[in-house]
């Protein structure tokens, strides 16, 4: 039997790098190698094509400069990117990502960033800004990460939520809904990065995947997550 | 008015000593309240006006060089040396140091303030020069984005009325607007010297930003080892001894010395020379403890993926056989340690070195080497313990060295720590 392999891209690593985020690139990238799978990890920015072989596509917060940057170039990739996701490929997309990849974001000034619609929402600049040690309690567990944003975010439907708030914001800091999931297309607040402290969400992002590529059911190697326990443990139990 | 706060703030700088704490932020924070133009008043009547320093990395060692190197020229320098750059430190620094009858005996100031102080403090005193060190990401769930600072730095450098020292090498500082009238002068690094400074830009790019050179430099650093730097300054290229080692400080040197330039322009070559030579790292910036077992500790301060990344180098420069990361995620070390993500630890990949981590997010730390390919030894999250372990590993070493890299609250109490292993530490802790 051949290897099996994995083809990661990073999403605009120039533009939308701030919170460490690139780190979830990393960790798949090492959690897949641990397990002798091949990976190639592709960083996709402004004008580059979306590799229609992606089997994990990534995204990061940005500052607003950023964001700005990325829009129009974003929709040149709009069509790719629906492909992909209806396709079924993982997307894992972070904070100011995340938010682009809804409907829209209103900036403070009334301006309307479009987004590509992935994800059905729609974005506010808020007034207040949400930050702290956050826990969501998540169809695979409660996750443990960190918020930094002002946007205030509001779901179509709630249902589509990919956890609810435990300790923190999360969307809104109202509805107690937190991040979005459609298909694979996994959106949140979530920085950490988040894959760090949560490596049962990252092995089911990689497992995912393998299952889309490789049809049967993938079961990946168990690894010794101790040291990610503990900084898990720890981080649940700080304050906000 | 003056003399009632003087009286108010010295008698609570006295009470807090008595009980045995350092005091940096209360005498201030009740004179401000009582007087709120007090520290404007005491400043306007130095001679030679007062110099901020700011910018994410480096305040504190060069606030420490630029007053060393104006003092051997003679000058009487008044300073914020706890490294507590809010204004209501300043004002406390002015409390301690002012005599009873409201005089302050100094030629002139230099404080290092904190980004988003500086501007408060800049509102309230018009420095006569500012340096601009650099802009990185710092702890930004405290000041917001990188942009957001570019521009806090940017009002302070605004608020000089005679001269401002700018890196030429930084993106950000080298776009900003200097009011007309206003002399700038440049430090930097040579072209030659670009693979040993990553720019903000590239510390979050993957790829390498172009080399930025803003205008013509006063001192330009154009090589640096463990043991000395070398300048061109005004073109002639010029040696200096000097035990503050790595890239971090030899720039910070450079800055130090083009502050030297604006101030005093006939300094004695001789005098800066020797007192480079005699320089000692400031208060956990590299500062090298000795145990009274014989081993050599070295605290070394980070706070954001530069420095973290700048500091990692000296790893090229001196051998340690012990390792140490202490993060805490208290308010001044920022809560969010994401950014350990972005901070490359690649050179320590499969390294035989020991590294052991400490701090509340000890495990934070180790996961983030074990996916870079670094092996923990140990983590402690109670620094005591952390401490321990250290030393016993460097006293097993061949060299008998460790080098601990820590966030800030973890680098106070661990220096306090040392307390109890070294007679050397000594001190305010904040």
């Amino acid at each position: 039997m051949s290897k099996q392999n994995l083809h990661i891209v990073h999403l605009y690593p120039k533009e939308m790098n701030i919170y460490g985020d690139t780190g979830n690139t990393l960790i798949l990238r090492r959690r897949a190698e641990w397990r002798d799978i091949d990976v190639r990890v592709s960083l996709v920015g402004i004008g580059d094509e979306v590799p229609h072989d992606a089997d994990i596509i990534l995204g990061g917060g940005g500052q607003d400069a950023g964001q700005d940057k990325v829009q129009a170039d974003l929709q040149e990739k709009a069509d790719a990117l629906h492909k992909l996701a209806f396709d079924g490929t993982v997307m894992l997309m972070i904070c100011g990502m995340y938010q682009l990849f809804g409907r829209a974001f209103k900036t403070g000034s009334g301006n309307v960033i479009k987004g590509i619609s992935i994800l059905p929402l729609e974005t506010t600049a808020g007034l207040e800004r949400f930050i702290g040690n956050t826990v969501y309690q998540t169809e695979f567990g409660e996750t443990v990460a960190y918020e930094n944003h002002s946007g205030v975010t509001s779901l179509d439907d709630k249902s589509l939520a990919l956890g609810r708030v435990v300790q923190g914001a999360g969307n809104n800091g109202l509805d107690k809904t937190e991040g979005c999931r459609i298909k694979n297309v996994f959106g949140t607040y979530s920085h950490g990065p988040l894959l760090s402290k949560n490596p049962v969400l990252a092995d089911l992002l990689l497992e995912i995947a393998l299952k889309r590529k490789y049809g049967e059911s993938a079961m990946l190697a168990l690894l010794d997550d101790s040291l990610e326990q503990e900084a898990y443990k720890f981080a649940k139990q700080r304050p906000r | 008015m003056r003399f009632i706060s003087l009286l108010i703030g010295k008698t609570i700088l006295r009470g807090l000593r008595l009980l045995g704490r350092s005091g940096s932020a209360l005498p201030g924070l009740v004179v401000e309240k009582i007087n709120p133009g007090f520290l404007k008043k005491m400043l306007t009547d130095l001679p030679q006006g007062v110099v901020v320093v700011t910018g994410t990395n480096g305040k504190t060692t060069t606030t420490k060089v630029i007053t060393e190197l104006l003092e051997v020229q003679g000058l009487r320098v008044l300073t914020n040396k706890t490294g507590s750059n809010f204004v209501r430190g300043t004002v406390t620094t002015v409390i301690d140091k002012a005599k009873m009858n409201g005089a302050l005996p100094y030629d002139i100031a230099v404080f290092e303030q904190d980004e988003a102080h500086a501007v408060h403090f800049v509102h309230q005193i018009k420095p006569r020069g500012v340096l601009a060190l650099n802009i990185m990401r710092d702890q930004m769930d405290r000041f917001g984005e990188i942009d957001t600072t570019a521009k806090l730095i940017e009002k302070v450098v605004g608020s000089a009325t005679s001269w401002v020292v700018l890196n030429a090498n930084d993106e950000r500082v080298a776009k900003m607007q200097v009011p007309e009238g206003i002399k700038t002068y440049w430090y930097g690094h040579s072209k030659e010297l670009q693979h040993s400074f990553l720019t903000d830009d590239e510390l979050h790019h993957q790829d390498k930003t172009a080399y930025t050179q803003a205008g013509e430099m006063t001192t330009e650093l154009t090589s640096y080892d463990s043991q000395q730097v070398t300048f061109k300054i005004d073109g002639q290229e010029k040696v200096f001894k000097t035990a503050l080692s790595g890239s971090h400080n030899a720039i910070n040197l450079s800055a130090a010395l083009t502050v030297l330039s604006a101030i005093v322009p006939t300094a004695d070559m001789a005098k800066t020379t020797e007192a480079v030579a005699k320089l000692q790292p400031a208060f956990g910036r590299g500062e090298t403890i000795k145990l009274k077992t014989g081993e050599t500790i070295t605290l070394q301060l980070v706070k954001n993926p530069g420095g973290f990344t700048h500091a990692l180098r000296m790893l090229e420069l001196r051998s340690y056989d012990t390792i140490g990361m202490a993060v805490n995620d208290d308010y001044a070390d920022g809560r969010d340690v994401s950014w350990l993500w972005d901070v490359d630890f690649a050179v320590l990949e499969d390294t035989d070195k020991t590294v052991v981590c400490g701090g509340t997010r000890a495990y934070d730390m180790a996961v983030r080497l074990k996916y870079d390919g670094v092996k923990t030894t140990a983590n402690e999250r109670e620094l005591a313990a952390f401490v321990k372990t250290i030393n016993r590993s460097a006293a097993d070493s061949s060299t008998k060295t460790a080098i601990i890299f820590c966030t800030y609250t973890a680098m106070l109490k661990i220096r306090s720590d040392y307390k109890n292993y070294s007679d050397e530490v000594y001190g305010v802790t904040v």
